[in-house]
């Protein structure tokens, strides 16, 4: 074994990130790390690069060709022990040619004063050639494939013959998540030429496929632990995902507690009409297309929970933005309570049409930091609270009721202060109390805590039952089989299976199968 | 043909200023007298030079509010210096290194407190501002030694005026700053992608402080030409310079490297400028036109770069 690493526990406040985890990996072979999301595979990653220490107390030993180590310390002391990594963003400064690109990595080959730029291109021709990669060191990045930006990144991580001798590991961190998958196969056969030069290549990746038929061997974390190491050709697929899901959820079945008060109480303060309930969709969408999506067509009913899901490429992170309004339609049907939306969306004309989503970048487009938790809430239909403290006291404290959001009497709290399960709370209530025909969740319980999980699912249920539409997109689909009727698989854009609690297809199985694959 | 487009758009402010230089002097062949351009071109030079010190900002896409307050400061620096009676390479030499160093304390605040550099210039810029007042005490001062500093800002060689000269041989040595040498490669990487760059093992830190004090010693050496011209300094001179210096900055980019900011582009800009506008004073125009012709030029020739370059303009 090239490299190997014992006792390796993370831990970080309230999450065993890493639990006395295992690894080895060979020279010349491709070692695929998986697992779904926090199940401990980037830590390893930053563990091996010294962004993150194993606990003190772990015994946690690293062995590279022999030499062993307690801990590294640093990135600059994995690099001098030979780990090379290729990191998801990208090392490419868009402006500039391949060629300088690499120098400005590794550092410009000068006369003392000026750079020489014969020196510049000859070596990039060098790394190019060496690694197979047919562009002109001349090109503009920009201009670059996915899959050759990937290459030149990763010949730059290895460098020219003399400087790869030095290397024992290349990592490549998701390196693959920005390559189209037509393209991932010359990418891959890049990787195996790396392998057989007789480096270890530990690949982390969510491509279940790449997995199935580039790699040797296989390690699968779950929740911190190695639930399985080994070749790869002992195992299937369905075996993988077995072991990637997580076995137990409470969380799911479990009930929050009654709140004094319901959403419908809420919605009575406010004066909103109560959607009735309607066996007709209240929202449809036709042969849609947009960005990653190619035709899509699917509708929801009111009181619906729908459950979508997919890896990452499939279109999953496109088709809530679509249907909140935040990303073009290029052609299709989308029709929400039997009217038809206009082309050229806005997520203020979903927003009066009844759509409301809930995003997965809380910082970003979830809430305002550095405004209050009463301004985010009431953000959505300020116009009629104006001049109106005793409707704002009471829907907030409401809201804070029905959502549990802690602390209480904390309304003039500014919303960066709270914890992630509170900030998605109050989201969920400041999109919730405008009594929405349609709510869209995109991965409702990323960075949530599981007692705010429990508030959130029931929430979720409450208002469905109050006849709102919902349409959930989750990166943890296990939690789907319980909260759902029904739920689509979405791959390369469009819909390939439809799962349905009725005939019995809907399972925890079944839906991790298409989410990871 | 896609080859013939690239080339006219690379030359295409070359063709414009040109055409000015054409159609101006159709209208008036004195226009295009040596001296006469050469006078034009000394009215406009601490703008230039200015302009020099903007490269730098915008090159590590950085902002600089302070800059015209630092041309300011510096005029009054030296002037009030002079009044003083102290030796002319004081009266010189000190304006310069207090300009430099406002740049790199502009440089420092925003690498270590981590505040945007607008806000940060915005607010040392108004300082400065201040200080100005204080030296000047609301009036003007009035430089008139060392000799040599109003020889070099007012007289010519061969009817070129000599901080032409000492302009154009700044931007050659620039120029190869940012095109040759390994730290001004640098500093378009922090300006494109400073993560990238910091992943890169590039002192990101050092490279932004420095880009600030090269633009604070150039706002300062644009400050000494102008009170070397005008012989006098009060606080409000030199301000308004700060914005067209950018705009001749922008300007660049849609000439011979289309898309980044490249010194030869700078040049042409402020020639295209300087002769526009003169031009259009000559022919009788209001002073409004002067404002406009450079607000059209800087429109028309980002739409045309953004239409040209090879990468996408920010």
């Amino acid at each position: 074994m090239a490299i190997t690493a014992k006792n390796i526990s993370v831990t970080f406040p309230g999450v065993k990130a890493l639990d006395s985890a295992n690894f080895g990996f060979c020279e010349g072979r491709i070692h695929a790390v998986l697992g779904a999301n926090g199940s401990g595979k980037s830590t390893l990653v930053k563990v091996l690069t010294g962004i993150y220490h194993a606990d003190r107390d772990c015994g946690a030993e690293i062995t590279i060709d022999g030499q062993t180590v307690r801990d590294i310390v640093s990135p600059k002391q994995a690099h001098d022990l030979g780990i090379r990594v290729v990191h998801q963003e990208s090392p490419l400064i868009f402006s500039f040619s391949v060629a300088e690109c690499i120098a400005l990595f590794k550092g410009y080959p000068t006369n003392g004063i000026k750079v020489k730029w014969d020196a510049v291109r000859q070596y990039a021709q060098k790394l190019l050639t060496l690694y197979h990669i047919n562009v002109s060191p001349e090109t503009l990045t920009d201009n670059l494939s996915a899959a050759d930006r990937n290459m030149i990144a990763m010949a730059m991580a290895m460098g020219d013959e003399e400087e790869s001798r030095q290397t024992r590991i290349l990592i490549l961190d998701e390196a693959d998540a920005s390559i189209p998958e037509a393209e991932t196969e010359e990418f891959l056969a890049h990787v195996r030429h790396v392998a057989d030069m007789g480096i270890p290549v530990l690949m982390v990746t969510h491509r279940m496929k790449e997995v199935i038929g580039y790699c040797d061997d296989v390690t699968i974390l779950n929740g911190g632990r190695v639930v399985y190491s080994g070749l790869k050709s002992n195992i299937n697929e369905d075996f993988i995902v077995s072991r990637m899901i997580r076995q137990t959820d409470e969380t799911l079945s479990a009930k929050a507690e009654q709140a004094s008060c319901r959403i419908t109480d809420l919605w009575r303060v406010l004066g909103r009409q109560q959607n009735g309930a309607n066996e007709r969709p209240v929202l449809s969408v036709e042969e849609l297309t947009a960005k990653n999506l190619n035709g899509i067509t699917f509708s929801v009913r009111s009181g619906e929970i729908l459950g979508v899901i997919g890896n990452p490429d499939s279109g999953v992170r496109e088709l809530p933005m679509v249907l909140g309004g935040d990303m073009p339609i290029q052609s299709g049907r989308y029709v929400v309570d039997g009217r038809e939306m206009e082309r050229r969306l806005t997520p203020r004309k979903c927003y009066q049409a009844g759509v409301n989503v809930l995003p997965c970048d809380r910082p970003v487009r979830g809430g305002i930091m550095s405004c209050t938790l009463c301004e985010n809430v009431l953000m959505p239909n300020q116009k009629q609270f104006w001049n109106k403290p005793g409707l704002v006291k009471k829907t907030m404290n409401m809201s804070m009721e029905i959502f549990d959001i802690q602390p209480r009497n904390s309304s003039a709290t500014l919303f960066g202060k709270f914890s992630g399960g509170n900030q998605q709370k109050a989201i969920m209530a400041k999109w919730l109390c405008t009594c929405p025909k349609v709510f869209v969740l995109d991965d409702p319980t990323y960075g949530v805590d599981p007692a705010s999980r429990i508030r959130i699912f029931t929430a979720m249920r409450e208002a469905a039952a109050a006849n709102v539409a919902m349409i959930v997109f989750s990166t943890e689909p296990e939690q789907l089989a319980g909260l759902c009727s029904r739920v689509l698989a979405l791959h390369s854009g469009r819909i390939v299976a439809e799962l349905k609690e009725s005939d019995g297809t809907l399972d925890r199985n079944s839906i991790a199968k298409w989410c990871y694959t | 043909m896609a080859r013939f487009k690239a080339t006219v758009s690379k030359f295409s402010l070359l063709l414009v200023l040109a055409a000015v230089v054409v159609i101006f002097g159709c209208i008036s062949p004195q226009f295009l007298s040596i001296s006469n351009i050469s006078n034009m071109f000394l009215g406009g030079m601490a703008s230039a030079f200015l302009a020099y010190g903007g490269i730098f900002i915008l090159v590590s896409n950085e902002f600089d509010l302070s800059l015209g307050y630092n041309l300011c400061l510096s005029m009054c620096t030296a002037a009030w210096l002079a009044t003083l009676g102290l030796p002319g390479v004081v009266v010189v030499l000190v304006p310069l290194i207090l300009g430099t160093a406002y740049g790199w304390l502009n440089g420092l605040i925003v690498v270590k407190c981590k505040i945007s550099s607008f806000i940060v210039t915005l607010a040392v810029g108004l300082t400065l501002s201040g200080i100005a007042q204080v030296i000047t005490g609301g009036g003007n001062l009035y430089l008139t030694y060392p000799a040599w500093l109003l020889y070099v800002t007012r007289k010519s060689v061969f009817n070129i005026g000599i901080c032409i000269l000492i302009w154009l041989a700044l931007g050659v040595l620039i120029d190869f700053f940012l095109t040759q040498i390994p730290v001004g490669r640098q500093m378009f990487a922090v300006g494109n992608s400073e993560r990238v760059a910091y992943m890169a093992g590039i002192k990101t830190a050092r490279i932004r402080i420095l880009a600030f004090s090269l633009a604070g010693f150039f706002a300062a050496l644009g400050g000494l030409v102008m009170v070397g011209q005008l012989g006098s300094a009060s606080s409000s001179y030199g301000v308004s310079l700060l914005l067209p210096a950018y705009a001749v900055v922008f300007l660049s980019k849609a000439a011979f490297k289309p898309g980044y900011i490249n010194v030869p582009g700078v040049i042409t800009s402020v020639a295209l400028i300087i002769l526009g506008t003169r031009g259009l004073e000559l022919i009788g125009s209001p002073t409004w036109c002067e404002y406009m012709f450079q607000g059209v030029a800087l429109m028309f020739s980002m739409w045309l770069s953004a239409r040209t370059s090879p990468i996408e303009i920010k």
